[in-house]
């Protein structure tokens, strides 16, 4: 006996074994069905009995296992079922005849067979016979079940005769001795008469009678007798025997403990009536009970010394845990027989069975590890296979997953050897395969893209390796390159560089045939191999998500403090919480890409490898979001340092926009409300949003008289920096580099003023508004400004009037264009470019006195410095507004205000300035301050008045005052020799007394004009030392100027 | 003496291994690999036991034809395997206990060293003195003569 049954399993021992052949030709697909038919029929209930019978068949058994029957009757082949094909009646005497040339393999044991004919129709079919059975076709064959059931009784009673002539024949004086074929020579010559020789024949017999028992369905027969055996055969030492007594033991116990059996393979393999108490058996079967044999005695110790275990349970039966000490015993007496191996690793394999439904999973792996040194004759390829496969699922069964790994390994490359004609890689593949789980490697790279590797690298690489190999022997390129990828991604920080080499060598050599996808591969037993993205090659060193530019980024919108807080918490505030985002923030970005705006990912990274590579298709992964990524391609040299890159990609989606934010301004000024009315902006749009801008600047020349003030004087200073939104404001002189050669030129003041300013928008829209974000767009301004004229010169003249003077402005034009200037009250001035000209602008006397205090002094805190400025200031402001002088470049279209507060002087202002002290002359009591000349009479007395209002803050006077006439010839001769033609009533000398503040004083005279003409009255201070105190232009009195003319009649 | 020595991480990877280098490497692997399944087993089993009373010596896992292979397991469930040559029959049960105790011991300082990360390979070319001193046991324990 050579060939193990690796599927058999204790309750095997119980089954009728019925052969199915097939005679002649008979295609495979027909037999199968036949054969799958009969099988259904492997369990029959004995008429008229509690009893079942199994039946075990099979299509194929060699006939020398068959010559074991009689030690172990279920390797017996007792039925024999041949089918056949016959379509002639003139076939059939041949087909018979093979029918009776099969039965002669098997004839020995046969107790009886059966021929099923198909397709054979007519007279021979109308013969009716117990051992053939006709069907015309394989569709038309619904007795075939009941002809096995009949078959199978007939079986029944063949096994039932046998088993009770074997069994009451006790005489045990014609005892034959049953053997095995190897023993059978060792017997010749023994002396049969000895007890001995009766006494094995005796136990032989039992054991056998134990057999058909079991076979039969009488298990506690089986038991009774089982146990008889092993003390008969103990007795002699009749090892081999004495093993299969005991195995049969077990058999019989096991499927008595367990009878859901422990194949796996025929879970309802009993009907309910079998699970019946053995008791119950017992009953039809008085007898059985005589024999009873305490099964504790039969332990090699000799007699049990406690017997209180044994009760309450099936005397004879064994308890599961002496099962697996039978079973022991048995195979340490099986291995005593080289010839007995293949009985001996049976034993084994039905043992472990038991252990694994006991969970016994150490003591299993005992009897699997002897089993798999169980040296059994030259083992075919093909039996190598069948035998490490089964060790691998046996041990699997027992939960050694890495044992069974091993043991499925080991069979994969039998499956290949080198001795085998046609290597079958697929099936190597395919065992490869189902050992992943027993390595712990799950082929989907993802499960080891999490923290470090957690594996056995070197077992699961080469693992890798084998399935690369066997894959791509099979001719499946593809899947030879995803393992290969896969091999590289998950397992390179345990490749040596040879090997990272080598590897990448082939993976190349592989892609050049057959590139890469991205795409799963399903394999047929639907399994799917997920792609193998190289996310670790180049090693990224630093990963660092770059910020949106400061005008895209998104801001949390200020809620009301604790809006999101109170939420989560009754406190309006809580630290705790405070404390929580800040952990969030740490694990998240603290900042935010937005949908549709190209992000960026700027990544450092170096290429380990000792050989150049190329990345072709470098992209961001991302979870969570749709996203776009931009791939990128880069080649990176062997060894490479550090190398940025930077990975861009576009998260998806749009929305409509509104601003919802104001701002406010100073040199700047706009309409909000303008714009505002555009939105909400619907994408695609444009809104436009128009800014004025007014710059004030100093236009007064270098070289001229401002040089004494500092540049924080110029009027451009001093914004106030009370908009919260206007973040830098920095006026500054750029003093432009002055080349010497150029420094004549005429454009060359360095009066260019650089003003900067920030726009700061903020807008919302979209999913990210009603999420509560916005965006800041700031918007630098950069204002350089230059002024278009140039007050080169400032100076002034009195005018006729005293209230009036003339301001004299010396205007350069700067620009290259043609330039007019004008003022409220003159003419337009045209300037050509770099022209200078002087205009004369008359303007009112100021009364600066009257201006209310400014607003700007503050109290305490203005220091008479600030407070002189601020009057400065205002002061200037008065001007400007009263002189109005503008300048327009009509070419350009540009027009502005040229303001000349920044270039008067002190000097200046106090000619500009109204005296504090007001002198009014009047002439025959009219105010007399004009150009226009006063009329009198020759020879009436005119009267002149002259009036002092004191408006300064201190009393002045007394004053003396001349009159002095003359006359003015308009060429530049003045006659002040005028006795005889000017006569004064009264003295020409007038006397003022002291006038206080705001007081008044006049003093009066009168004039006598002789003859007729226009003439001057010049009125003169007289010098005494209370004038000199005060400033002269004080004491500007208006000339007067009198027409005397000729009485009339 | 010992032919492999092997120390595996709670998530059953090897920390550590190292055989003699005469022999095929990958064989080792496997034996200790599979190995394992009995450990498992051997501690599934005594799990019932009070921790304190647990014995941390597991004992012969399997013999194989050419080799034994025993096993230990600390508390923190970090099994050290070792692989001795059967036809070393001087080496008892008693030597290999003390052997283990002795690799204990040495794993232990290992792991008292700050720079050593718990989890991480116990790679003797590495930086870490201490894992040399562990490799240097180790290497004793292969070559020394009972």
């Amino acid at each position: 006996m050579s060939v193990p049954d690796y599927m058999q399993c204790a309750e095997d021992h119980q089954t009728l074994l019925v052969v199915v052949q097939p005679v002649g030709i008979v295609s495979e697909e027909n037999f199968f069905r036949i054969y799958k038919r009969i099988c259904s029929v492997s369990q029959i209930s004995v008429r008229d009995s509690q009893r079942v019978l199994y039946i075990r068949y099979r299509h194929h058994y060699p006939p020398e296992n068959n010559e074991w029957g009689d030690f172990q009757t279920h390797r017996k082949v007792v039925g024999l079922i041949t089918i056949t094909d016959c379509f002639s009646a003139k076939d059939w005497p041949q087909t018979f005849e093979k029918f009776h040339v099969q039965k002669e393999i098997y004839g020995s044991t046969l107790y009886d067979s059966r021929l099923f004919v198909f397709g054979l129709q007519g007279e021979i079919v109308e013969q009716p016979r117990t051992d053939v059975a006709f069907y015309p076709n394989y569709e038309d064959c619904q007795t075939v079940e009941k002809r096995i059931e009949d078959f199978i009784e007939s079986l029944f009673i063949v096994l039932e005769s046998k088993r009770l002539d074997r069994a009451t024949d006790k005489s045990g004086d014609k005892i034959p001795l049953l053997c095995v074929p190897f023993e059978k020579k060792d017997f010749v010559g023994l002396d049969t008469d000895s007890r001995h020789y009766k006494k094995r024949c005796q136990g032989r017999m039992r054991k056998h009678v134990g057999d058909l028992c079991l076979q039969a369905g009488m298990l506690q027969d089986s038991l009774v007798h089982y146990h008889m055996s092993v003390e008969l055969l103990r007795s002699v030492n009749d090892f081999l025997w004495l093993g299969a007594a005991l195995e049969g033991l077990c058999s019989a116990s096991v499927i008595y403990h367990y009878p859901g059996g422990t194949g796996g393979k025929s879970g309802a393999r009993r009907f309910q009536g079998s699970t019946l108490p053995a008791e119950a058996a017992n009953r039809h079967r008085p007898g059985a009970q005589e024999v009873l044999i305490d099964p504790g005695a039969l332990t090699t110790n000799g007699i049990n010394p406690d017997t209180s275990t044994e009760i309450g349970r099936a005397k004879n039966c064994l308890s599961p845990e002496d099962i697996i000490d039978k079973y022991k015993e048995a195979i340490s007496y099986y291995s005593k027989y080289k010839n007995a191996g293949v009985i001996e690793l049976e034993a084994c394999i039905k043992a472990v069975r038991v252990l694994a439904i006991q969970k016994r999973s150490m003591e299993a792996s005992e009897f699997l590890q002897n089993a798999v040194y169980i040296n059994l004759r030259q083992l075919s390829e093909e039996e190598k296979i069948q035998r490490y496969s089964v060790l691998s699922e046996l041990y699997e069964l027992i939960g050694f997953h890495r044992k069974s790994a091993f043991f499925k390994r080991v069979a994969a490359m039998q499956c290949v050897a080198p001795s085998i004609a046609e290597p079958g890689w697929r099936a190597c593949y395919k065992l490869l395969l189902e050992t992943l789980p027993g390595y712990s490697l799950s082929l989907d790279p993802k499960d080891f893209s999490r923290g470090a590797h957690r594996g056995w690298a070197a077992v699961q690489m080469r693992l890798l390796h084998e399935l690369v190999y066997a894959s791509r022997r099979m001719g499946n390129p593809a899947l030879s390159v995803r393992h290969l990828s896969f091999l590289l991604q998950t397992m390179l920080d345990f490749l040596s560089d040879q090997e990272k080499k080598d590897v990448t060598q082939s993976l190349e050599n592989y892609t050049s045939k057959c590139p890469g996808t991205m795409e799963p591969i399903a394999l047929r037993d639907g399994l799917t191999l997920p792609p193998v993205p190289f996310t670790k090659l180049p090693i990224v060193r630093h990963v660092k998500l770059l910020n949106l530019p400061a005008s895209l980024r998104p801001h949390k919108m200020k809620s009301l403090l604790g809006q999101n807080v109170s939420t989560k918490s009754p406190f309006i505030y809580s630290p705790i919480i405070a404390h929580n985002r800040g952990e969030e923030r740490n694990k998240k970005i603290d900042f935010q890409w937005v949908q549709g705006d190209v992000c960026e990912v700027q990544l450092m990274v170096y290429n380990p490898m000792p050989f150049e590579l190329r990345v072709e298709n470098m992209g961001l992964l991302t979870s969570g979001v749709e996203f776009e990524s931009l791939p990128a391609a880069l080649s990176l040299p062997a060894e490479s340092g550090l190398y940025p890159v930077t990975l861009v990609g576009v998260p998806q989606t749009t929305g409509t926009i509104t601003v919802n934010e104001k701002l406010y301004g100073d040199f700047l000024s706009w309409k909000l409300e303008e714009t505002l009315a555009q939105f909400p902006l619907q994408p695609g749009k444009v809104a436009t949003f128009t800014i004025n801008i007014k710059v004030k600047l100093d236009f007064s020349c270098q070289e001229n008289l401002l040089q004494d003030l500092s540049d924080d004087g110029i009027s451009v200073s001093g914004f106030p920096l009370s908009s919260p939104f206007r973040q830098v404001v920095r006026p500054r002189v750029e003093g432009k580099p002055v080349n010497p050669p150029e420094s004549n030129k005429a454009g060359d003041y360095s009066h260019v003023k650089t003003l900067e300013a920030i726009l700061n928008f903020k807008y919302s829209g979209g999913p990210g508004h009603t999420e509560g974000y916005y965006r800041n767009l700031s918007l630098g301004l950069h204002i350089e400004v230059e002024p278009s004229v140039f007050f080169t010169r400032v100076s002034t003249l009195p005018a006729t009037s005293t209230r009036q003077c003339h301001l004299l402005l010396d205007v350069f034009n700067s620009t290259e264009h043609e330039l007019t200037i004008s003022t409220r009250s003159s003419e337009a001035l045209i300037l050509h470019a770099g022209e200078c000209q002087r205009m004369a602008i008359q303007v009112d006397k100021f009364n600066f006195e009257s201006f209310p205090e400014s607003p700007g002094e503050k109290g305490q805190f203005a220091n008479p410095k600030q407070l002189e400025e601020e009057r400065r200031e205002a002061r200037g402001l008065e001007i400007h507004s009263k002189l109005g002088i503008c300048w327009r470049i009509p070419s350009l279209k540009r027009s502005g205000e040229a303001s000349v507060e920044g270039l008067l002087n002190q000097l200046v202002l106090e000619h500009l300035q109204l005296a504090p002290l007001q002198w009014d002359v009047l002439v025959d009591g009219q105010l007399c301050d004009c150009e226009s000349a006063a009329a009198c009479q020759v020879g009436d007395p005119v009267r002149l008045e002259v009036r002092l209002t004191n408006r300064s803050p201190r009393s002045v006077g007394p004053f003396a005052l001349t009159v002095v006439p003359f006359q003015d010839h308009q060429n530049g001769v003045h006659n002040y020799d005028l006795h005889d033609t000017i006569s004064f009533v009264g003295s020409s000398t007038f006397y003022l007394d002291a006038v206080q503040p705001s007081g008044q004083s006049a003093c009066l005279g009168a004039l006598l004009f002789l003859y007729t003409g226009d003439f001057f009255l010049h009125i003169r201070f007289h010098e005494d030392s209370t004038s000199k105190e005060l400033p002269p232009s004080w004491f500007c009195l208006p000339s007067v100027h009198v027409r005397a003319l000729e009485a009339q009649a | 003496m010992a032919v492999c020595i092997a120390v595996i991480a709670k998530e059953n990877y090897p920390l550590y291994i190292r055989s003699t280098p005469t022999e095929n490497e990958l064989k080792f692997h496997y034996m200790v690999h599979t190995s394992l399944d009995v450990v498992d087993e051997k501690i599934s089993a005594m799990g019932k036991a009070l921790v304190d009373q647990r014995e941390l010596y597991l004992g012969l896992l399997y013999p194989t034809e050419d080799y034994k292979v025993y096993g230990y397991v600390t508390n923190s469930k970090v099994k050290f395997v070792m692989v001795v040559d059967s036809s070393n029959t001087a080496l008892r049960d008693n030597e290999i206990r003390s052997m283990f105790r002795k690799l204990h011991n040495s794993y232990t300082d290992v792991m008292c060293n700050p720079f050593y990360n718990p989890g991480d390979r116990i790679q003797s070319s590495g930086s870490v003195s201490l894992s040399r001193a562990f490799d240097n046991m180790v290497t004793s324990m292969m070559i020394q003569v009972c």
